[in-house]
């Protein structure tokens, strides 16, 4: 298998480890799902090979090459508004309180934005912390770790929750082997002329060592 | 009867605030609780309510509904008309009966409200609300 492949599944393992109960880590490329299964600290990251290169000029045409992969980091955020219900719903309540709890509630565009800063701050932490460097792997498989940028998308009401998503790239390098099929171990034929064949036993293959001369 | 406009608004307390209207109180920004139609105070304040809503996918042209309350209140039944951007709580029936409990759904900034400048009707387009932290 290749390296990008055991790499994928090691960036996968290090967020998996680390989730806890803030979000959800997903390791593949999904189809758009319900609204609210993203919501609150079920907010996701998807993480998947997004494209790599190959520059000939690192690479041997038997042998290693040299392979700058992108992953991609999906992030989805969903959340609903957000008030202070024991002000609103309370008839005893004033009108200078429910005027306060009215000012002070979040709507669900806010706090979807907030709960997306937050997760790329967790997943950023992660993913960028120095002993993940090599993604758990052996010493070496992983080069040039790094998340070029962060990019929020915009906020997409559905129903009374707002979903917001974002993306992350990490590239890095590795090594990949190139191993081809398998080969086919034969033994080399020996074209040394100089060897007497003397047929005194055909069979022998000792005796039957070099090319038959018919001269 | 007066003019078109006066007849065509008044049939609003039929269409909204009659058989098909249910109670739902509202409150401003201020904090101050309406009850009653500012119209006529012996009558509770009325809307229509709609729970979902049908929305076209532009990509796939397929309709499908989204929970999506929208409230449409009479424009003279309001003792204020809600400005785009504030923020207001509107208290509703769960569902379309008047023995129904009563849910909290807030209209924000995310969500303005709609056909403010129609002949007499303001649709709110809320959001159920969650106990914050």
């Amino acid at each position: 298998m290749m390296n990008y492949r055991t790499i994928k599944a090691a960036i996968e393992a290090i967020l998996l480890a680390a989730q806890g109960s803030n979000f959800v880590t997903i390791g593949n490329q999904r189809n758009r799902d319900r609204a609210d299964d993203a919501i609150d600290n079920n907010r996701t990251v998807q993480v998947y090979y997004r494209s790599g290169n190959f520059p000939k000029k690192h690479g041997t045409m038997s042998g290693s090459s040299s392979h700058e992969m992108s992953f991609r980091l999906e992030f989805t955020a969903a959340k609903r508004t957000e008030a202070d219900l024991s002000i609103l719903d309370d008839p005893g309540s004033t009108n200078l309180q429910r005027a306060t709890a009215i000012a002070d509630a979040k709507p669900a565009g806010t706090a979807a934005d907030e709960s997306m800063d937050e997760l790329f701050d967790l997943v950023y932490q992660v993913v960028m912390a120095a002993n993940n460097y090599d993604m758990g792997l052996a010493i070496g498989t992983v080069t040039d770790r790094w998340i070029d940028n962060f990019e929020k998308g915009d906020t997409v009401p559905q129903g009374d929750i707002v979903v917001l998503s974002g993306q992350a790239i990490l590239t890095c390098t590795t090594e990949e082997v190139v191993t081809g099929e398998s080969p086919d171990t034969r033994t080399p034929v020996d074209f040394d002329s100089s060897i007497e064949n003397t047929r005194d036993n055909i069979d022998d293959p000792v005796d039957n060592t070099g090319v038959f001369n018919s001269n | 009867m007066g003019t078109l406009r006066e007849q065509i608004e008044s049939a609003l307390s039929e269409t909204l605030e009659g058989p098909y209207g249910l109670p739902c109180p509202i409150t401003y920004t201020d904090g101050a609780i309406q009850t009653k139609n500012a119209s006529d105070a012996t009558l509770d304040l009325m809307a229509q309510v709609i729970y979902e809503t049908p929305e076209v996918n532009l990509d796939t042209g397929d309709t499908k509904l989204i929970p999506q309350t929208i409230i449409t209140y009479r424009r003279t039944s309001l003792d204020k008309i809600p400005a785009p951007g504030d923020k207001i709580k509107i208290s509703i029936p769960d569902r379309p009966t008047e023995s129904a409990d009563y849910i909290t759904v807030m209209a924000t900034p995310d969500n303005e409200p709609r056909h403010g400048r129609s002949i007499g009707i303001i649709s709110f387009y809320v959001q159920n609300v969650v106990q914050s932290v």
